[in-house]
C-alpha cells in the first residue's frame, strides 16, 4: 500500500514537472519578439521593417524565408550580396542574384523564399520609394556556417564567456 | 413400397431445390410473389469494402518539411499521388486505432509546434465519423472512437509517430501517444518517405499569415502552369436510348412502367407511379433522383453509409479520384437520416461545381435503408489539347491583395449580421480578414453550361469565415459572384 502511494507520487511529481516544462518552451521568444517589432512598425509609418530575419545574425539554413513590412503603394528593392573577400575582416560585397522588386499591396507585406544564400557572411539590402520620395534604407547582415562551424561557436562562446553573461544572452534572446 | 416412398420424397426434395435455386438466379421475375432477392447488379462484399476503402482516402495530404516556426516549408499532395503516404499513414493508424492509447486535449500551440517540424497531415471530409476510420484501421471500440465523435486532421510527425495530433468536428486538438510502441523495424519510415520520396518538382507552401496568428498554408509563386481542360458529363444526354440505358438501373423491373417526359429545356424526366420514383436529366447531364420513402428512419450510420455505397454502386459507380467530403445528419418530418457529399478529382485536383445551393458533384440522402434523394454531376477529360495561358497560375496572396477591399467588405458586412447591428462601422482591421482565411486551395471549376465540350478552369477556393470565394488561377477574377 505504501510502496505504491509512493510511486503514484512520484509520477504526479514527474507528470508537473514536466508539464511546467512544456509551458515553459510554450512560450516561444520569437512571436513575443515579433509581436513587439509589429508595435514598432506602427509606430513608425512609411518605413520598411524586416520581419524575418529579425536581425543580424547566423545560421546554418542557407535558404531563409525573408519577410518585411512596408507601407502601401511603395516600390521596395530587394539586393542580396555576398561578401567575396578572402581576407577574415575584410568586406567586398557582390550581388548573387539580380535585384527583386516588389510592388506593396493592401497586405502590406513581401516574401521572399527560394533564395540560397552563400557560405559566409550575405547582406541584404532593402530599398524602397514611396510617391517617388525614398524610403530609408535597411541592412541585415547573415553569416551562413556550416553545421559543425555552428556548433563549436556555441562551445567556444560558452566556454569563454562568463556565466553571467551567458545568462544575460539567454535574457537578450529574441530581441 | 419404402423404396417408392423413398423415391417420391428425394423426387419432392429435388423440385424444391430446383425451385428454390431457379428463384434465386431469375433475375426478374413477372410476378410479385416471385421477386427474388438476387440483382443484376448485386455488389458484392469485396466490391463494397474496395468502395469504403477508396472514398474514404483523405480529401487532402499535406508534407510538411519542416524548417521550424515561422520557417516551415509544405506542399499540398496532388490526389492522384496519395498512395504510398495513406499507406505509411495507415499503418501508423492502425497502430492507435488497434493499442489503447493515451488521448489528451492539447492546446493550438502545441499541434502548431508539430506542425513547424517534419509531418504528414491528413485531411478528412467535413463531419466524418472516427467509427469510418476505426473499420478500416481497426476495432470499432478503441480509445479514438471513445474520445472523439469525428476526425478532420491528423498529424503524424515524421520523427516521432508514437505520439500523433488529431483535430475533431469541433476544432479541438488532441494529442494520442501509444502505451508500448511497435518495435522500430514495423513502423514506415516516414523521414525516408518524405526526404526520398520527394514529387519531382513541388509548390512550396508556406504558412505566411503567423504574424496575424493563423497558419494557413499558401505558396509564394506557383511555378506549375495546371491546364485548362476539356471535359464531358459522364451521362450522355444527346443520345436517347443511352440515357435510358443509364437510367434504368434506377427503376429495375419497374422501367417498363416509367413515364418519359422530354422538356423544351432539354431535360428528361422519368417518373413511376405518382412520384413514387422519379430521375430527372438535366441537358448538361445533371441526374437526380427522388423517392418516396415513407417513415423510414434510423440512426446506423456505417449501414447508412454502405447502403449509400451500394444505391452509388448500383447505379453508375463512382468517377476515379472520389473521396467523401462531407457527413451531415438530417431530419424530415421526424424521420431521420444522413447525406452523404462526395468530390472527385480530375488532373489530381478536386472538381467544384458553379451551383448555388451547394458545389459537391455527388450528393446522397439515406433514412434507414431507403435513399430518398440523390444528385450527381460528373465529368470525365475529352480527348481534346489542353490550354495553358501563358501568365501562369497567379499566388493566393495576389488575389487576396487585389480584391482586398471587397472581401473586407464582405467579412465587415457578414460581422455586422451576425452581431445584428443594422449599420456595421469599419471597426474589422485588415488584420481581421486575415486571420479569419481558413482555407486557401487549387480546384478546378465546373461552369456546368453544357454537357459536352465543357471547359474546366483552375480556381484558387479561398475560405474566409466560412464563405467561399473562387478565383480564376489565371486571370484572377472572381468566378462565384
Amino acid at each position: 500500500m505504501k510502496k505504491s502511494l509512493i510511486i503514484s507520487l512520484l509520477v504526479l511529481l514527474v507528470i508537473s514537472i514536466q508539464m511546467t516544462v512544456a509551458f515553459a518552451t510554450d512560450d516561444d521568444p520569437i512571436t513575443e519578439s515579433q509581436v513587439s517589432l509589429e508595435e514598432v512598425a506602427e509606430l513608425e509609418e512609411n518605413v520598411i521593417q524586416v520581419v524575418q530575419p529579425l536581425r543580424d545574425g547566423m545560421t546554418s539554413r542557407r535558404n531563409p524565408m525573408i519577410s518585411f513590412k512596408a507601407p502601401e503603394g511603395s516600390t521596395v528593392i530587394l539586393e542580396v550580396l555576398h561578401n567575396a573577400s578572402l581576407m577574415e575582416e575584410g568586406e567586398n560585397y557582390l550581388r548573387i542574384y539580380e535585384p527583386m522588386e516588389f510592388q506593396i499591396g493592401a497586405l502590406q507585406r513581401g516574401w521572399v523564399a527560394g533564395i540560397e544564400l552563400k557560405k559566409g557572411k550575405n547582406k541584404l539590402v532593402f530599398t524602397g520609394t514611396l510617391n517617388e520620395a525614398p524610403l530609408p534604407t535597411v541592412e541585415r547582415v547573415i553569416t551562413v556556417k556550416d553545421r559543425e562551424e555552428m556548433k563549436e561557436e556555441v562551445t567556444r562562446d560558452v566556454r569563454e564567456s562568463s556565466t553571467t553573461d551567458i545568462l544575460k544572452r539567454l535574457m537578450n534572446m529574441g530581441r | 413400397m419404402n423404396k417408392e416412398k423413398l423415391k417420391s420424397l428425394l423426387l419432392v426434395f429435388l423440385i424444391i431445390t430446383s425451385v428454390m435455386l431457379t428463384q434465386r438466379v431469375w433475375f426478374r421475375s413477372p410476378l410479385e410473389l416471385l421477386q427474388t432477392e438476387a440483382s443484376y447488379f448485386e455488389v458484392s462484399e469485396a466490391l463494397l469494402a474496395e468502395t469504403r476503402e477508396i472514398v474514404l482516402r483523405p480529401e487532402r495530404i499535406v508534407l510538411g518539411f519542416g524548417g521550424g516556426i515561422n520557417n516551415s516549408h509544405h506542399t499540398h499532395l496532388d490526389h492522384s499521388n496519395l498512395n504510398p503516404y495513406w499507406e505509411a499513414g495507415k499503418t501508423v493508424l492502425a497502430e492507435y486505432f488497434t493499442q489503447e492509447a493515451d488521448v489528451q486535449v492539447v492546446s493550438y500551440e502545441t499541434y502548431f509546434q508539430a506542425f513547424s517540424g517534419r509531418n504528414l497531415e491528413f485531411y478528412f471530409g467535413e463531419g466524418t465519423p472516427s467509427t469510418f476510420l476505426a473499420a478500416l484501421l481497426g476495432p470499432m471500440d478503441n480509445s479514438v472512437t471513445q474520445n472523439l465523435q469525428m476526425i478532420q486532421r491528423i498529424l503524424i510527425p515524421a520523427r516521432s509517430p508514437e505520439v500523433i495530433y488529431m483535430v475533431d468536428g469541433d476544432g479541438t486538438y488532441y494529442q494520442l501517444s501509444l502505451e508500448e510502441t511497435p518495435l522500430e523495424g514495423d513502423w514506415p519510415d516516414l523521414v525516408e518517405l518524405l526526404e526520398n520520396n520527394r514529387p519531382g518538382t513541388y509548390v512550396k507552401y508556406y504558412p505566411l499569415f503567423t504574424y496575424v496568428g493563423n497558419d494557413v498554408l499558401l505558396p509564394l509563386s506557383y511555378e506549375e502552369n495546371l491546364p485548362r481542360i476539356f471535359v464531358e458529363s459522364e451521362v450522355d444526354t444527346s443520345n436517347e436510348s443511352r440515357l435510358h440505358e443509364r437510367v434504368r438501373t434506377f427503376f429495375d423491373e419497374n422501367f417498363d412502367f416509367v413515364k418519359i417526359i422530354r422538356e423544351t429545356t432539354g431535360s428528361h424526366i422519368y417518373m413511376y407511379g405518382y412520384g413514387q420514383q422519379e430521375v430527372r436529366v438535366s441537358k448538361q447531364g445533371r441526374l437526380e433522383y427522388t423517392a418516396e420513402t415513407g417513415n423510414e428512419s434510423g440512426s446506423n450510420l456505417n449501414r447508412a453509409f454502405n447502403t449509400a455505397l451500394e444505391f452509388i454502386l448500383i447505379n453508375g459507380g463512382f468517377p476515379e479520384g472520389a473521396y467523401l467530403k462531407a457527413v451531415t445528419a438530417i431530419e424530415e418530418n421526424g424521420n431521420r437520416g444522413f447525406s452523404f457529399s462526395f468530390g472527385y478529382c480530375m488532373k489530381g485536383f478536386p472538381v467544384e461545381q458553379k451551383r448555388i445551393a451547394s458545389s459537391n458533384p455527388i450528393e446522397i440522402d439515406v433514412y434507414g435503408d431507403l435513399v430518398k434523394r440523390y444528385q450527381a454531376m460528373t465529368r470525365q477529360v475529352m480527348g481534346m489539347p489542353e490550354v495553358r495561358p501563358e501568365e501562369g497560375i497567379i499566388s493566393p496572396h495576389r488575389l487576396i491583395e487585389d480584391h482586398f477591399n471587397a472581401l473586407l467588405e464582405d467579412l465587415r458586412h457578414r460581422m455586422a449580421v451576425d452581431d445584428e447591428v443594422e449599420t456595421y462601422e469599419e471597426d474589422v482591421e485588415g488584420d481581421e480578414l486575415l486571420r479569419q482565411i481558413e482555407d486557401i486551395r487549387l480546384i478546378y471549376w465546373d461552369r456546368e453550361e453544357t454537357n459536352r465540350r465543357q471547359m474546366l478552369i483552375p480556381a484558387w477556393r479561398i475560405q474566409i469565415d466560412g464563405e467561399v470565394y473562387y478565383f480564376d488561377a489565371h486571370e484572377g477574377i472572381q468566378l462565384n459572384r
